[in-house]
């Protein structure tokens, strides 16, 4: 199938825009629709794009319109995915929980095609499904394996898990990662996991705001907690550990710094905790790269995610390979860009090398080059201080 | 009969702690309560059993009746629907 055939405007332009002109469903600009499609399946260059578009292919020009979306209602109950409430080119619905699904469900699906290239969560073009008003009272929302599932809260701590599409980002972006690095969901993989999903989480609201990294609230779950909860959000990539205090569910326990690792056998090792972590690293890549978050930072944390990592890989081998494809995406500053970040965070891109290296790095980093060995893992689980 | 459950994970990762002595509850609640127990054969279930997926909330539940107890960690996908309905009703006063 691959054809040799490629526009000389096409052979430089970007896998993103690439993907984003073959979706294009003006009949003017069909031809060149037709060509960027034929472009990114002829380059070698650009695996994940090819893989992107291997699913418009197969299923035929029909699908090439792009994202496909359902939205069930479990009616409160626990039975999934319950009655179709809305599907692709229906009517928004009367319930803001099903509309909040479909647009975040879209919001994610645009991210990864228009950013990276990537044709739904699978790369071949896998539909997307929701199931909102799960249970009663259900204060959660989550990824099953095959689709994603919103609760409406207890409407006293929480209100329904739809408000935030950063949440919508955050459950899809699980499905990704199932599909590429599919990391543990246990320890510092599992850590990464969970914030692999922050980030994607994160920069399906910043793109869908038009938001570069400096006007971003870095914050997951914003708009989640019911009125008279003390909290801003769930979690601050920002600033771990700041998103809420309250009486009732306690202070924000996510740590900032290797130093303060969390180690408990809770939460699958504190996954939601220690994601604190790494979550700063790519907030400090991203404020350091600027612009749009999901431009530099984004496409090398999902150029990991999908070449680099593997089930097991921990903070010290995403810190090294983010590192190593910055400097191959964007060069040799911007491999500095990403290692100081981690660095910042007590994570070193590296194994110690075996020989002195001279210091490269400005003063203020030398400090944290030896943290990671003198890590420190708490004994106590969940809450701080 | 003493009931203790911690919750943790989810999405939100927020955790939560209560244990109740059965004897001090309302009989209604007693009931029900101790009932979702046998419903669940809270003593024949494995120590440990878990989903594997994400976001999914976790329990540990310890239950302890005349000298004897046992503890399941288990979450809200793969625990038996009595179990997860015990461990709500047990936190739901927590708050």
């Amino acid at each position: 199938m691959r054809r040799p055939a490629r526009h000389p405007l096409l052979c430089i332009v970007p896998p993103h825009l690439l993907a984003h002109l073959a979706l294009q469903r003006d009949p003017r600009l069909r031809d060149i629709a037709d060509r960027a499609l034929r472009t990114l399946l002829a380059s070698e260059q650009f695996r994940g794009a090819r893989s992107a578009v291997g699913g418009l292919v197969m299923r035929g020009p029909a699908s090439a319109a792009g994202k496909q979306r359902i939205v069930f209602d479990a009616a409160h109950g626990g039975v999934l995915p319950g009655r179709r409430v809305r599907g692709e080119g229906d009517q928004p619905a009367g319930d803001p929980a099903v509309n909040e699904a479909f647009d975040g469900l879209g919001a994610t699906w645009d991210l990864f095609f228009e950013a990276y290239a990537r044709n739904s969560i699978d790369g071949r073009g896998a539909r997307l499904d929701a199931s909102v008003h799960y249970r009663v009272d259900f204060d959660n929302a989550f990824w099953d394996g095959r689709q994603m599932v919103f609760g409406d809260g207890d409407g006293v701590i929480f209100e329904r898990f739809t408000k935030s599409v950063d949440v919508i980002g955050h459950e899809l972006a699980h499905a990704v990662t199932q599909h590429a690095a599919n990391l543990v969901y246990e320890g510092q993989p599992g850590a990464l996991n969970e914030h692999v999903s922050d980030v994607f989480g994160s920069l399906v609201k910043q793109k869908a705001l038009g938001q570069a990294a400096d006007q971003a609230d870095w914050l997951i779950g914003a708009g989640l907690f019911a009125p008279g909860v003390r909290g801003r959000a769930l979690r601050s990539m920002k600033n771990p550990g700041t998103a809420y205090d309250d009486r009732r569910i306690g202070r924000d326990p996510q740590p900032a710094h290797m130093r303060d690792y969390v180690d408990t056998p809770e939460d699958n090792g504190g996954v939601h905790i220690n994601s604190g972590i790494p979550n700063r690293a790519f907030c400090l890549a991203a404020l350091a790269f600027g612009g749009p978050a999901w431009e530099r930072a984004g496409r090398v944390w999902y150029l990991a995610l999908t070449e680099a990592l593997g089930p097991r890989s921990d903070f010290e081998a995403i810190a090294k390979a983010t590192s190593e494809i910055a400097g191959r995406e964007f060069g040799r500053s911007a491999a500095t860009t990403v290692a100081d970040a981690w660095r910042a965070c007590g994570v070193a891109p590296a194994p110690p090398r075996p020989r002195p290296a001279p210091p490269r790095r400005k003063g203020a980093h030398l400090a944290d080059q030896r943290v990671p060995e003198r890590r420190v893992r708490r004994a106590t689980a969940g809450t701080r201080g | 009969m003493r009931i203790s459950v911690c919750r943790s994970g989810g999405f939100a990762g927020l955790r939560r702690e209560r244990a109740v002595d059965t004897e001090r509850l309302p009989p209604p609640e007693r009931e029900a309560v101790e009932h979702l127990v046998i419903e669940a054969r809270f003593f024949d279930l494995p120590e440990r059993d878990t989903s594997g997926l994400p976001d999914v909330i976790h329990y540990r539940v310890r239950v302890e009746l005349h000298g004897r107890s046992h503890e399941v960690a288990t979450d809200e996908r793969a625990a038996p629907d009595p179990l997860v309905e015990l461990a709500r009703r047990v936190l739901a006063d927590a708050e």
